[in-house]
C-alpha cells in the first residue's frame, strides 16, 4: 500500500514536472508567439518578467513548484484572474459530464455485455458485438454533432448546446459515454463468458436456481473486479476525453476553457488546465488500483 | 468475410491517398454558385460553405490521414521498440530510467498530451507527427520492454551469448524478430487510434491549416452548417468511421491469427 502511494507520488512529481517542460522548453520564445512580431520591446520584457521567463531555468522550476504547494498558478494573461480561480469555476461542470458519461455507460454496457454472453455465438451476440465495435470506432467529436443534428435540429428533443436548459446534459453524455460503454460492453462479455464456465455455477444452475438469478447474482458479481479496474482506468480518461466532447457542446468546463485559452495564446491558464486533468487522472488511477487491492487481497499479498 | 470488407476499405483508401496527388482534382477551388449546394450529378457529395467540392476534399483529406497516420505509426513503432526492446534486456539502471518514464507518460492521458504539444508546436502536418509521435512510442516501448524481458533468458539467447555475440546482434537480430507479432497488432489498432488523434486534433482547430482537408477540419467546418448542409459534417465522418473500424478488424483479424495474447 505505501509502496503503491510512493509510487504514484512519484509519477505525480514526474506529470508535473513534465507540464513546466512542455511549457519551457518548446522551440523558439513563448513571448514571441503570444505578442506577435510587432510589439515594442518593453511590453516584451513586461510580459517575460510577468512569466518569470526572464529567471535561470532551474529557479522558475524551483519556484513554480513552491507556488504549486500553495496551488498557485498565476494569473491568465488574457482577464488576469488567478488560474487556480478559473479552474475551480470550471472543474465542476466538467466532473459533472464525466460522472454522467459514465453512468450511460455502465447503464447500457451491463445489459449488452450479458446479453451478449447469454446468447452466445446467436445473431444477437455477433450484433451486440459489432455495436461495441462501432462504438469504439466512431470518434466523439463526430458522434456529437450527429447527435445535435437528429435530437436537437430535427426531433428538438434536446438542447444543442451550453450547460443552462434542462436537458442539456443528455447529448453531451452520451457522446463522451460511447466509446466507454463500447469498451465496457466487451469487457462484461468476456468476463461473465469465463464466469459462467465456474464451478459454483453449475452448482447453482444445479440447485435449480432460476436462469436470472445465477446470471445476475452469481455470475455478475463475480465479473465486478476486473470491471471496477477499468472502469476506474476509464473514468480517468473520460475527463481527457471531456476535452474534445466540450468543445462540441460548448459545454463550459475544463476543456472548453483548455481550447479557448490554447487559441487566445494564454499559456499559464493552459498549463493549469492540462496540470488539472493530468493529476485528476492520475488520482483516479492510483484510488483504482487502491481500490483494487482492497478488493481482492490476494493482488497485494503477490 | 469481415475481413476482407476492412482490406477492401483500407486499400480504397490508401489507394485514394496515394492516387489522389494524380487525378485532376481541385479541393481548394471555390465555386461560387455551388455554395452548400447538396449531392449533384457535378458535385457528388455536394459542395462546403465556400462552395468547394467535399468529394474532392475527402480525397485531399484521405492523403493528409494517410501521410500523418503511416508516418506517426512507423517513428513511434520504431523509436518505440528500439527504446523497449534495449531497455528490456540490458535492464540495470537504464531500464529503471526507462521504465519510470513511460510510466509517467501512461499517467498522463495520451490525447490531453498530444492537444498540449499540439498547442505548443503550432499547427501543421509536421508538427502534428511530432505531438502524436511523442506520445505513441510509449505503448510500442511498454510492450517491447515487456517482450525483451521474459525473451531474454530464452536458450536461443543464451546461445547467441555463448557464440559471442554483441548485445546490439542479439537486441537486432535475436530478440526483435521474435517480437514482430505482437508488435504488429499494436501497430494496427495504433493506426486506428492515430487517425481518431489526427481528426480530432485538426477538429480542434490544432491540426492541417486552412485551406487543407483534412477529415477532422472538415468535420469542425460542417459543423457550422448543421442545419442548413449536414452532408459536410455526415460524409467526412463516414470515411474516418470506416477507415477506423477497418483498421480495428485488421487487429482483431491478426490478434487471432497470429495467436497474441493481450491482457486488458
Amino acid at each position: 500500500m505505501t509502496s503503491r502511494l510512493l509510487s504514484a507520488l512519484i509519477t505525480l512529481f514526474g506529470v508535473v514536472t513534465l507540464v513546466f517542460f512542455l511549457i519551457h522548453f518548446i522551440p523558439g520564445d513563448p513571448v514571441e508567439y503570444i505578442l506577435g512580431d510587432s510589439a515594442r520591446p518593453a511590453d516584451r520584457n513586461a510580459l517575460r518578467q510577468q512569466l518569470g521567463l526572464d529567471q535561470p531555468l532551474l529557479q522558475q522550476y524551483s519556484s513554480y513548484l513552491k507556488n504549486l504547494l500553495s496551488l498557485d498558478l498565476g494569473r491568465s494573461l488574457h482577464s488576469n484572474q488567478s488560474v487556480t480561480a478559473l479552474l475551480m469555476e470550471h472543474f465542476p461542470a466538467t466532473l459533472e459530464l464525466a460522472l454522467a458519461a459514465f453512468v450511460i455507460a455502465v447503464l447500457i454496457a451491463v445489459p449488452l455485455g450479458v446479453m451478449a454472453a447469454r446468447r452466445r455465438g446467436t445473431a444477437w451476440d455477433s450484433s451486440a458485438m459489432t455495436i461495441s465495435l462501432l462504438g469504439v470506432s466512431i470518434p466523439n467529436f463526430w458522434l456529437g454533432p450527429m447527435l445535435i443534428l437528429l435530437f436537437s435540429l430535427w426531433l428538438g428533443w434536446t438542447p444543442v448546446s451550453g450547460r443552462e436548459q434542462a436537458g442539456s446534459l443528455i447529448l453531451p453524455a452520451i457522446t463522451l459515454g460511447a466509446s466507454l460503454s463500447a469498451v465496457l460492453a466487451r469487457m462484461v462479455r468476456s468476463t461473465l463468458l469465463e464466469v459462467l464456465n465456474e464451478d459454483y455455477i453449475r452448482t447453482a444452475r444445479a440447485k435449480g436456481l432460476k436462469e436470472s438469478s445465477v446470471i445476475w447474482r452469481h455470475a455478475l458479481m463475480n465479473t465486478m473486479l476486473p470491471v471496477v479496474t477499468l472502469l476506474g482506468l476509464q473514468l480517468g480518461a473520460l475527463f481527457a476525453g471531456a476535452v474534445i466532447t466540450e468543445t462540441v457542446f460548448s459545454w463550459p468546463g475544463i476543456g472548453s476553457l483548455l481550447i479557448e485559452s490554447i487559441q487566445k495564446r494564454d499559456y499559464p491558464l493552459v498549463q493549469g488546465c492540462v496540470l488539472l486533468v493530468a493529476v485528476s487522472y492520475l488520482l483516479v488511477n492510483t484510488v483504482t488500483d487502491l481500490l483494487y487491492q482492497l478488493l481482492d487481497p490476494r493482488i497485494s499479498n503477490s | 468475410m469481415k475481413q476482407w470488407l476492412a482490406f477492401i476499405i483500407l486499400l480504397l483508401w490508401i489507394v485514394a491517398a496515394l492516387l489522389g496527388a494524380l487525378l485532376p482534382i481541385s479541393p481548394n477551388e471555390i465555386h461560387l454558385p455551388a455554395i452548400l449546394a447538396a449531392p449533384s450529378a457535378d458535385f457528388w457529395l455536394g459542395n462546403d460553405g465556400l462552395g468547394r467540392s467535399v468529394a474532392e476534399r475527402l480525397i485531399a483529406g484521405a492523403r493528409i490521414a494517410f501521410v500523418v497516420a503511416f508516418s506517426t505509426v512507423l517513428i513511434s513503432a520504431l523509436a518505440g521498440t528500439v527504446i523497449g526492446a534495449v531497455s528490456g534486456y540490458t535492464g540495470g539502471a537504464f531500464d529503471h530510467l526507462i521504465s519510470r518514464v513511460i510510466d509517467i507518460m501512461l499517467a498522463f492521458p495520451g490525447i490531453l498530451l498530444a492537444i498540449a504539444l499540439a498547442a505548443i508546436l503550432g499547427p501543421g502536418i509536421e508538427n502534428l507527427i511530432i505531438a502524436i509521435s511523442s506520445v505513441g512510442w510509449v505503448g510500442y516501448a511498454r510492450l517491447a520492454r515487456s517482450q525483451a524481458m521474459s525473451l531474454r533468458t530464452s536458450e536461443h539467447i543464451t546461445a547467441a551469448i555463448a557464440l559471442g555475440s554483441g548485445q546490439g546482434r542479439i537486441v537486432f537480430r535475436h530478440l526483435l524478430p521474435l517480437m514482430m507479432a505482437p508488435l504488429l497488432v499494436e501497430a494496427s489498432f495504433g493506426l486506428a487510434a492515430v487517425i481518431v488523434a489526427e481528426a480530432g486534433l485538426s477538429f480542434l482547430g490544432l491540426g492541417v491549416q486552412p485551406p487543407q482537408a483534412s477529415w477532422g477540419s472538415m468535420i469542425r467546418e460542417g459543423a457550422g452548417f448543421l442545419l442548413v448542409a449536414p452532408h459536410l459534417a455526415i460524409f467526412p465522418g463516414i470515411a474516418i468511421m470506416l477507415v477506423v473500424l477497418s483498421a480495428n478488424l485488421l487487429g482483431d483479424w491478426m490478434r487471432d491469427r497470429l495467436d497474441v495474447r493481450q491482457d486488458l
